[in-house]
C-alpha cells in the first residue's frame, strides 16, 4: 500500500548496496541484483524496466513524489509503494530524515564516517552514531606512544570529551614514535603537547591534563567520575598488571569500560582488549587466563647484555637488543584499539566476534592471530 | 669466527628442558625449538654479552666442542638471536632511536649491518603518490623511522572532511595544499628531513616530468580510480626496476593491504591484474551497474591506517635492503573488520605475464 506520506518520504539506496541490471527475455522486464558488500549478501528481484530510473534516482536527494514528476515516470503508485516496502524491509534502502543530531558542518566533516558507521550499525542512523559518540566521555591513562595515538585517532573519529594522564616529559627519543612530539615541544610534560595536538585536530575537543602517575595507592574517585565511559589504560606491564586490576575491579562495579592497550614490549602489535560488566569476563579472569597459559612458560632472558648507561644522557630506560617499536607498528595497535573501542562506545558489541579476545600481529608472517580470555571456573564476580 | 664477538639479545626468551632449547623472538613473537644436548647451554648463551670473544666463552666452557659451537652460533644468527658486535652504536643512535635500533637488529645479522641499515633509510628517496587517509599516515611512519628524502604528489588541498581520516592535517590547514601542509609538519618533527614537493596530477604523461631516482614508490592515489594510477606507476617502475607498494586502502567492505612488487623478483601488478580478471570474469558476465548519483563511500580511519602500517612496514623493508623479509609479496591481503582477521589469496609470479615473465616487455 502507497500510503500518503511515502510520497514525501527521501529515501536513498544505501552507499554499501552495489546494484547490478540484467536483461531477461521481455525487455520490460529487468532483473535487478543488489549486492551487499559488507555482508556479501546477494538480493535479486524481478521489476518492471519503468523501475529503473526510479531506483537510481533513490539517492536521498528528492523525495518520491519529485522523483516521479521529474522523471515523468508513469506507473502505478501502489506498485511502487510495494517495492520500496520490500527494498526497506531488506535493508537494501533506507529513509533519510532531516538531520536533528548534528550540524550541517559535522555531517559534512564526517560523511564518509557517518556512511560507514550506516553499514556498521545498521539498525541506527549513522548521523545518530556520530552523535553519540561526539557525547561520549573517556579517560586515557598513559600518554605514550599508544595512548597518544589512540587519542589522536578517536579525536579525528569525533570523540571530544577526553582526560589523559600521564607524569612524564617528551625526550628526543620519543620523536619515532610518538603522534604528538616534536622538535619544538621536547622536554614539555606529554598530557600538555598532547592536549595541544588534540584541539588543533578539532577546537572543541574538551581536554582535561592530569599530571600524575597511578600507583596502586591513588584514589580512582579523583580520577574517574560516574559520567565517564571509558578508561583506556596504556600505561601498564605485559599481561595484566596490578594497575589494570585495580582499575578493572573498580570501573567493573560501576558499569565503566575498560580497555587495557597493547602496544609495548612483546605485544608490539597487540590489539589489547576491553573488560566490560556483563559481556566480558572480569579483570581478575583475564588476568588468571593468562597466568594459566604461561604457567608452564618460564622463560629466562640474558641480563647481561644491552642496558647501556650512556654519559651523555644518563638515560636508564635504553635497553639495546630490547624492546624493538616502529611508529608503524603503534599504529597498527592503536588501529585495532580504537576499532574496539568504538564499537564499544557505540554499543556495537556484536559488531565483531573477538570482543573477548587480545589480538596480536605477526608481521613476519602477515596473520592476525587471537588470543581469547576465559572466565574462571568458580568466579563469584563474572561466572 | 673464535675472535668474534655476539650477543644474545635481551629481548630473546629461552627455556631450556629436557634437552630441547625453546626460543622465542619477543619483538617479531617468533618462536622455534631445536635440540641441545648441553646442560649449561643457557649459562653459555648468557656470555655471550656483546663483549667477550668467542674464545674467551670457550675457555669457560671447555668440554663443548668448538666447531659445535661455531654451527649453533651461525644458526643462531641466521635466526636472529645472536648478533655480531662488530662496531659500536654511535651515541646519538642510543639516545634518540634505541627503538628502531633494536627493530632492526631483529633483521639484521651484525651491529655494523643495523648502522648499514639505518643509513639506507636516510639516504633513500621514497615517493609517496596521493595524500589521503593511507598516503599521509605512510608519510608520517617512514619520516618518523629515519627517512629523510621523501617527494610527496598530490595536487589537491585540505578540506574539512578529510580532517576525520587523513594524518598530519589540522583544522588550521584547511584550503592550503596537502603537501605544503604534509611538508611542514613533517620538518617540525625533524627538521632536517628534505622534502620534494609535487602538486601535479598522475596522468600518463607524469613520469616524463619528474623522471628522478626513486628508491620506492607508493601508490596511494585513487584519483581518476586506483588501477589507473597503479599502472601509471607501476609501468614506470617495472622499466627503471624500482620496488613499488600498490592499491593499499579501505574499499567499502574491506582493507586492501597494498601489494609490494620487487620488479622481476615478486609478482608484478600484471600478474595480479591477469589473475584476479579470471576470477571476476567468471562472477561478472553480462552485467551492468545501475547508475547512481551522490553515493557517497563509507570510510573509517582505523581501517586505512591498518593498510597504511602494513605498507610501511614493508617499505622500511625494502629501503634497508631486506628483501627477504618483506611480507605483502605474491598475495592479494585483506583486513576483514567484521572477523578482525587477514585473508590471504596467493597469487604466483605468472612465466607467461606480459610485463615480467619470460619474454615479458620488462624482463
Ligand atoms: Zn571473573
Ligand atoms: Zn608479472
Amino acid at each position: 500500500m502507497l500510503a500518503f506520506f511515502m510520497l514525501n518520504n527521501k529515501y536513498k539506496v544505501k552507499d554499501s548496496v552495489d546494484v547490478y541490471t540484467f536483461s531477461t527475455d521481455s525487455v520490460d522486464c529487468t532483473r535487478v541484483q543488489f549486492y551487499k558488500i559488507n555482508t556479501r549478501e546477494k538480493l535479486t528481484i524481478e521489476i518492471d524496466s519503468s523501475f529503473l530510473n526510479i531506483l537510481s534516482s533513490l539517492d536521498g536527494s528528492l523525495s518520491l513524489q519529485e522523483i516521479l514528476i521529474k522523471n515523468e515516470i508513469l506507473v502505478d503508485i501502489t506498485e511502487v509503494g510495494n517495492l520500496i516496502d520490500y527494498l526497506l524491509g531488506k535493508d537494501v534502502i533506507k529513509i533519510i530524515n532531516s538531520p536533528t543530531y548534528i550540524c550541517c558542518s559535522e555531517i559534512n566533516r564526517y560523511s564518509r564516517q557517518i556512511s560507514y558507521f550506516d553499514d556498521l550499525i545498521p539498525e541506527q542512523e549513522g548521523e545518530l552514531s556520530q552523535y553519540k559518540l561526539m557525547q561520549k566521555k573517556i579517560v586515557i591513562i598513559g600518554c605514550g606512544s599508544v595512548g597518544g595515538t589512540i587519542a589522536s585517532q578517536l579525536v579525528r573519529a569525533g570523540v571530544l570529551n577526553i582526560t589523559l594522564v600521564d607524569h612524564k616529559h617528551i625526550n628526543e627519543s620519543n620523536l619515532v614514535r610518538h603522534i604528538y612530539a616534536n622538535k619544538n615541544n621536547i622536554n614539555t610534560y606529554k598530557v600538555d603537547a598532547l592536549s595541544e595536538h588534540l584541539k588543533k585536530i578539532n577546537v572543541k575537543a574538551n581536554i582535561t591534563e592530569i599530571k600524575s602517575k597511578i600507583t596502586p595507592s591513588s584514589n580512582l574517585d579523583e580520577l574517574v567520575n560516574d559520567s565517564v565511559d571509558l578508561v583506556v589504560n596504556t600505561a601498564d606491564e605485559p599481561y595484566i598488571g596490578h594497575i589494570s586490576v585495580k582499575l578493572g575491579r573498580y570501573l567493573w562495579d560501576k558499569s565503566i569500560g575498560l580497555y587495557v592497550a597493547g602496544g609495548f614490549d612483546a605485544h608490539l602489535m597487540s590489539s589489547g582488549e576491553l573488560i566490560y560488566k556483563g559481556i566480558t569476563p572480569c579483570i581478575d579472569c583475564c588476568s588468571n587466563t593468562f597466568r594459566y597459559a604461561l604457567k608452564d612458560w618460564k622463560p629466562k632472558y640474558n641480563y647481561n647484555s644491552g642496558i647501556k648507561s650512556s654519559s651523555l644522557t644518563a638515560r636508564t630506560d635504553v635497553l639495546i637488543g630490547g624492546a624493538g617499536g616502529t611508529f608503524a607498528q603503534t599504529l597498527y595497535s592503536s588501529s585495532l584499539a580504537c576499532m574496539n573501542i568504538i564499537d564499544f562506545l557505540l554499543g556495537n558489541l556484536n559488531g565483531n566476534n573477538k570482543v573477548n579476545k587480545r589480538g596480536e600481529f605477526l608481521t613476519e608472517r602477515c596473520e592476525q592471530t587471537w588470543f581469547e580470555m576465559k572466565k574462571q571456573k568458580g568466579c563469584s564476580i563474572c561466572g | 669466527m673464535v675472535d668474534d664477538i655476539y650477543r644474545l639479545k635481551s629481548s630473546i626468551a629461552l627455556v631450556y628442558d629436557d634437552n630441547i632449547l625453546d626460543v622465542f623472538l619477543s619483538n617479531l613473537r617468533e618462536q622455534f625449538k631445536i635440540r641441545v644436548e648441553y646442560e649449561e647451554i643457557l649459562d653459555l648463551l648468557f656470555s655471550f654479552d656483546g663483549e667477550k670473544t668467542v674464545n674467551d666463552v670457550l675457555k669457560v666452557y671447555r668440554n663443548i666442542d668448538g666447531d659445535d659451537l661455531f654451527d649453533l652460533i651461525s644458526f643462531l644468527i641466521k635466526k636472529n638471536v645472536l648478533i655480531k658486535v662488530d662496531c659500536e652504536y654511535p651515541e646519538s643512535f642510543l639516545s634518540e632511536q634505541y627503538r628502531l635500533v633494536n627493530f632492526f637488529e631483529d633483521y639484521c645479522s651484525s651491529t655494523s649491518d643495523v648502522i648499514a641499515s639505518l643509513k639506507l633509510i636516510s639516504t633513500s628517496n621514497v615517493m609517496i603518490v596521493g595524500l589521503g587517509a593511507v598516503g599521509t599516515w605512510i608519510s608520517e611512519s617512514l619520516i618518523r623511522s629515519g627517512l629523510k628524502n621523501i617527494t610527496l604528489v598530490d595536487d589537491d588541498t585540505v578540506e574539512f572532511s578529510n580532517l576525520h581520516r587523513q594524518g598530519m592535517f589540522f583544522e588550521e590547514d584547511i584550503d592550503k595544499f596537502k603537501v605544503d601542509v604534509l611538508s611542514e609538519n613533517l620538518c617540525s618533527v625533524f627538521p632536517d628531513v628534505k622534502i620534494n614537493k609535487i602538486k601535479d596530477k598522475l596522468t600518463s604523461e607524469f613520469f616524463s616530468k619528474y623522471n628522478d631516482t626513486y628508491d620506492l614508490i607508493i601508490n596511494c592515489a585513487d584519483k581518476p580510480s586506483v588501477d589507473e594510477t597503479t599502472r601509471i606507476i607501476a609501468k614506470f617502475c617495472m622499466k627503471n626496476k624500482i620496488p613499488h607498494i600498490v592499491g593499499g586502502g579501505y574499499n567499502l567492505h574491506l582493507t586492501l593491504i597494498g601489494q609490494t612488487v620487487i620488479p622481476n623478483r615478486t609478482a608484478c601488478v600484471m600478474c595480479f591484474e591477469k589473475h584476479l580478471q579470471k576470477i571476476n570474469d567468471a562472477d561478472l558476465n553480462g552485467v551492468k551497474k545501475l547508475t547512481r548519483k551522490n553515493r557517497r563511500i563509507g570510510s573509517f580511519s582505523p581501517l586505512s591506517t591498518i593498510a597504511a602500517s602494513l605498507a610501511t612496514i614493508d617499505a622500511l623493508k625494502i629501503v634497508s635492503g631486506k628483501y627477504d623479509r618483506i611480507s605483502n609479496c605474491n598475495a592479494r591481503i585483506e583486513f576483514n573488520v567484521r572477523e578482525r582477521d587477514i585473508d590471504k589469496h596467493l597469487v604466483e609470479k605468472n612465466d607467461d605475464c606480459e610485463w615480467c615473465g619470460n619474454n615479458g616487455l620488462y624482463k
